[in-house]
């Protein structure tokens, strides 16, 4: 029996809007087996980040569980999520969202000193993290002295240092031209694979989905299968 | 060794955390290093004065006094067991010493003693302890019998200030305790209002910090390091100014300035607790919040004001049709910037109200010496002498000794609900809103001589009737405000009267207004319910009882008379006509000259305990050691310390205004950008700001006038009607609205108001073409 990273089972999240109500993700189930790649497609506005937010805990959702690693995050109380959050997630946003005042170093090391990482925990992970995504001559810069591509690649540092077990991505290159979109994305893949992490990606262009193991497809806040890579059901299959 | 590397790094990693955050953001944080300055020097001033009041406290007493105690009314073998020990020569027996005694001798040839005895050990309370169980019985303070005394063996027992110096130095600990913890509270909620602004425009921070794991303690933990390492900036800082101040202040008294190192700990301590505050709550409430929307808070201030109203614009009324609408979006930001900035010109007020009240009790007459005859029988006169005549000539001569400066007879006093009683005064006489005053609804048309009554009268029984004579009415022309004729007294009834209940000006009277004084008239009927009290008991009192009404002319009006009761003073026939009670002179108080010196005091003490025992048998003379309590109080310096605090309370308001201000603008320059990108030109966006701080400017005159009167008027209310319930003691406190401080606090709520919007759009302007990240409040600052 496959062991699943994440699960989520009918969750729902609405928005009222003067007198109606949006509903944004709809009953929404998804099952992502330990180090799989998932991709999330769909249209601006179909729901996928506020569905990717609920799935990292960043986010409430209305009705319905979420069980990452068989802990079922949506009845944890915000501090114990936060800590959760810490300790077995990562989470890359589509804007880089460093913090200004802190070099690239400081800002990589963020999650390791909201968990209380000790030094010798990280920094062997801190070695491998900035020479693979090659961001050794960079550490002592502040975000607003490094290009695009960097801060995006500062930014997957920060979510991998904590050797997550899971990996969460809001269109990460969504802000970056195609050269440096595709420089981040093979080096996010190259790491996920030394890692041997769970990916979960939201993402608008078919190119970067089409090297998920599996692809969801969001639409009016309902998720469904579009192609599965591993079982070869390239069909659009209810899920 | 592991375990204390661990924690050095961990401070290392906070505090350059905590160092990143604030100089990076200097700007912003240079409100925090004022404020916890402020917040510091309070305490640092509180603190340091303190240890200089022990100190004006114990030099006072022990420059005036050279006693502890003194006894009075010594017979001789009382005296003689003092004087020898008990008779006892051991050594241990002799822990006082007499330091001074007077002799008298009674008209039948008995001697008796007054002596001041010093403890010549450390540790006086405990001694005196000792000397009332060696000499009497402790249970009984005063008429106790000394061990082997004669048959006359009444004497009187006083405790000097030199005594009491532990206990008043405690009293004065206990207000230092007080008011420090109303300055904990001011700033507690200074630093938490400014955390919170800071907060909420610094959400994205947090929402990434929670968003990699950081739960409410991390929050807590990261916002106390930054705010503890603003406060150890400004802690040397603190101590340095607050110990000028302070010397400043004490400088005029003489006294030898003192400064503890403890000062140093006692402040940092302070300055712990109110950070440790101020995060705790912004950050609680951070905590639970989701990490999306505390981070995509970022990207929402680029929305142009009211999209539902913005079609329009650009067009004739822009922008000022804009910048109401903005006024109205934003209000929660503006009700809030207006209840916590200004609150703190109110606190200015208060504290210049409070500073008046201490001059006020300062300058509040109470008695010196307070002679009790109640006990006491008046013999110094002849068979063919009128007894009362005499013995108000015999009081009267107090005035003949130096330093005497005003003799009232105490006691005759009786509060008009006492005896079921009221007066009636016209409509015209009563104040508007007056408290305390009833329509009267009785059915008397005619007063007790048939002459009719006016139409409409008002009542009231918070009255007291009080007998005086022409011989007290000096009394009343050395410490009151006098409207009239005081010597009218003499008239058949006239009378002399307060116009004020509860020290809150109630009557607005004329000379010779008529003010009509119920006698009841019938004994037997039912009394009323005893649950039943203030208006609601006139009311039946008039419904149920029969009066009549005396009329009674106002001869002379004390317009700033302290009062709990109306006082209406009356001729001794008068007061025995209303209250069915004679007059005595069986208590008086005697006022003396303030700037005597401790050597003609302690004459002046004599001369009084002699001219008791010369005309009274068994009278007896306290004395209220007032003096000392005055010019202890005086070199406290207590009004200039609230003044110092005062002004360090209107500095926060600034500090409020440009930095809620400063932040709410930098939000908003994404929004005046894109108004520019779609045709405003930058005048438009000037009076975008000009507009904001005028409407910002007239809000704060409004509500900084309401605040700093009702502020006053809650002090004044507090201490002339609430205190005096505790305190036993009718200080007149007059309303006090210092319209300078009034002038400043309104200038400088204004032109923060204005100042606070107009100065940003200097930095919109040069920073006006950015767009890019502007209005985060996190960037390009």
């Amino acid at each position: 029996m496959a062991e699943y990273m994440l699960q989520t089972d009918s969750v729902i999240k609405q928005y009222k809007q003067s007198d109606s109500v949006i509903t944004a993700v709809n009953r929404a189930n998804i099952k992502v087996e330990k180090g799989e790649f998932v991709a999330i497609i769909g249209t601006s506005g179909s729901g996928k980040s506020t569905f990717l937010h609920i799935c990292a805990g960043l986010d409430k959702p209305d009705a319905g569980r979420v069980i990452i690693n068989e802990t079922e995050i949506t009845k944890l109380g915000h501090d114990a999520l936060g800590r959760f959050r810490g300790e077995n997630m990562g989470f890359i946003f589509q804007k880089h969202n460093l913090i200004p005042q802190f070099t690239a170093l400081e800002n990589i090391l963020i999650p390791t000193m909201m968990c209380n990482k000790p030094d010798m925990e990280y920094q062997e992970n801190l070695r491998h993290l900035v020479e693979t995504l090659d961001l050794g001559d960079r550490l002592n810069h502040l975000p607003s002295e490094l290009s695009g591509g960097q801060q995006q690649r500062v930014a997957i540092a920060r979510a991998l240092i904590n050797n997550p077990d899971i990996i969460m991505a809001d269109e990460p290159t969504g802000a970056l031209d195609r050269k440096n979109a595709d420089e981040v994305l093979n080096l996010l893949f190259k790491t996920r694979e030394e890692f041997g992490m769970t990916l979960v990606m939201v993402t608008h262009d078919m190119a970067i989905a089409e090297r998920a193991d599996r692809i969801f497809r969001m639409e009016a806040g309902e998720l469904r299968l579009e192609r599965d890579y591993i079982t070869g059901n390239r069909k659009t299959v209810e899920y | 060794m592991e375990r204390l590397f661990g924690v050095l790094e961990y401070l290392k990693r906070s505090l350059t955390i905590a160092r990143k955050s604030i100089f990076f953001n200097f700007k912003q944080y240079i409100y925090f290093f004022i404020a916890l300055l402020i917040v510091q020097m309070f305490y640092g001033i509180m603190t340091i004065s303190a240890y200089n009041n022990e100190v004006v406290e114990r030099a006072s007493a022990t420059e005036v006094y050279d006693y502890d105690i003194m006894l009075t009314h010594l017979n001789e073998t009382q005296y003689d067991r003092v004087k020898t020990y008990r008779g006892e020569v051991v050594e241990a027996a002799k822990y006082y010493t007499i330091t001074e005694e007077m002799e008298s001798v009674d008209d039948i040839g008995d001697k008796y003693y007054d002596i001041r005895i010093k403890f010549t050990k450390n540790d006086p309370e405990k001694y005196l302890n000792q000397f009332k169980k060696d000499y009497y019985n402790a249970e009984e303070d005063t008429g106790a019998l000394i061990e082997g005394a004669g048959t006359d063996n009444t004497f009187y027992f006083y405790e000097s200030p030199r005594l009491l110096i532990n206990s008043n130095i405690a009293a004065g600990n206990a207000e230092y305790y007080l008011i420090s913890a109303v300055l904990l509270g001011l700033s507690i909620f200074l630093m938490t209002s400014l955390y919170n602004i800071r907060v909420n425009q610094y959400k994205f921070t947090y929402g990434v910090y929670m968003t990699y794991g950081a739960d409410f303690k991390k929050l807590f933990i990261t916002a106390f390091w930054e705010m503890f390492m603003i406060s150890c900036i400004t802690f040397i800082p603190s101590v340095i100014l607050s110990t000028v101040v302070v010397y400043l202040i004490y400088l005029p008294s003489g006294f030898e300035f003192t400064f503890s190192a403890l000062v140093f700990l006692q402040v940092f301590i302070f300055s712990l607790i109110v950070v440790l505050f101020a995060v705790f709550f912004p950050m609680r409430i951070m905590a639970i919040r989701q990490p999306m929307s505390l981070i995509v808070t970022q990207d929402n201030s680029n929305l142009v004001s009211s999209p539902k109203h913005s079609i329009n614009i650009f067009k004739k009324k822009f922008p000022t049709k804009y910048e109401l609408y903005s006024a109205w979006r934003f209000r929660k930001h503006s009700a809030s910037l207006l209840a916590t900035a200004i609150v703190f010109c109110a606190f200015f007020i208060m504290g210049l109200y409070l500073a008046d009240i201490y001059t006020t009790d300062l300058e509040y007459k109470r008695p010196d010496f307070k002679v009790n005859l109640e006990d006491a029988y008046f013999f110094n006169y002849s068979d063919d002498e009128d007894k009362t005549a005499k013995e108000n000539e015999i009081i009267n001569s107090l005035y003949n000794f130096e330093g005497v400066e005003a003799v009232q007879v105490a006691g005759n006093s009786m509060i008009a609900n006492g005896i079921e009683s009221h007066i009636l005064v016209d409509d015209s006489d009563v104040k508007f809103m007056a408290s305390d005053v009833i329509d009267y609804t009785g059915d008397a048309k005619k007063d007790v001589n048939g002459d009719a009554l006016p139409e409409s009268l008002q009542a009231s029984s918070m009255v007291s009737y009080n007998a005086t004579s022409v011989d007290q009415i000096g009394v009343f022309e050395k410490f009151y405000t006098v409207k009239g004729d005081l010597e009218s007294i003499k008239n058949e009834n006239t009378v002399i009267i307060g116009e004020s209940i509860s020290n809150i000006a109630t009557f607005k009277y004329d000379v010779g207004d008529t003010i009509y004084i119920a006698v009841r008239t019938d004994e037997g009927k039912k009394p009323i319910d005893s649950k039943i009290t203030g208006e609601d008991l006139l009311r039946e009192q008039i419904k149920r009882f029969d009066y009549e009404y005396v009329p009674f002319t106002i001869g002379a009006i004390l317009t700033d008379i302290p009062s709990g009761e109306m006082p209406v003073f009356l001729s001794a026939d008068s007061y025995e006509l209303i209250t069915g009670d004679t007059p005595k002179t069986n208590k008086l108080d005697i006022f003396i000259d303030q700037s005597l010196d401790s050597k003609k005091l302690d004459e002046l003490e004599d001369s009084i305990r002699e001219w008791s025992r010369e005309n009274y048998y068994n009278g007896n003379v306290e004395n209220t050691y007032q003096i000392s309590r005055n010019n202890v109080a005086a070199d406290k310096h207590n009004n200039e310390l609230y003044v110092c605090i005062s002004i360090l309370l209107l500095v926060i308001s600034p500090i409020m205004w440009f930095f809620s201000q400063g932040l709410y603008y930098m939000k908003r320059e994404s929004e005046f950008n894109i108004l520019q990108a779609l045709g405003a030109k930058v005048k438009e966006i000037r009076q975008i700001y000009v507009q904001g701080g005028l409407i910002m400017a007239g809000l704060s005159l409004v509500v900084s006038t309401v605040l700093s009167f009702l502020g006053s008027y809650a002090l004044f209310y507090v201490y002339n009607v609430i205190m005096p319930y505790f305190t036993h003691e009718n200080v007149r406190y007059a309303f006090y609205m210092p319209w300078y401080a009034l002038l400043i606090s309104i200038v400088v709520s204004v032109a923060c108001g204005f100042l606070s919007a107009y100065i940003p759009f200097r930095s919109y302007y040069k920073n006006r073409f950015t767009l890019q990240n502007g209005g985060a409040g996190e960037y390009g600052d």
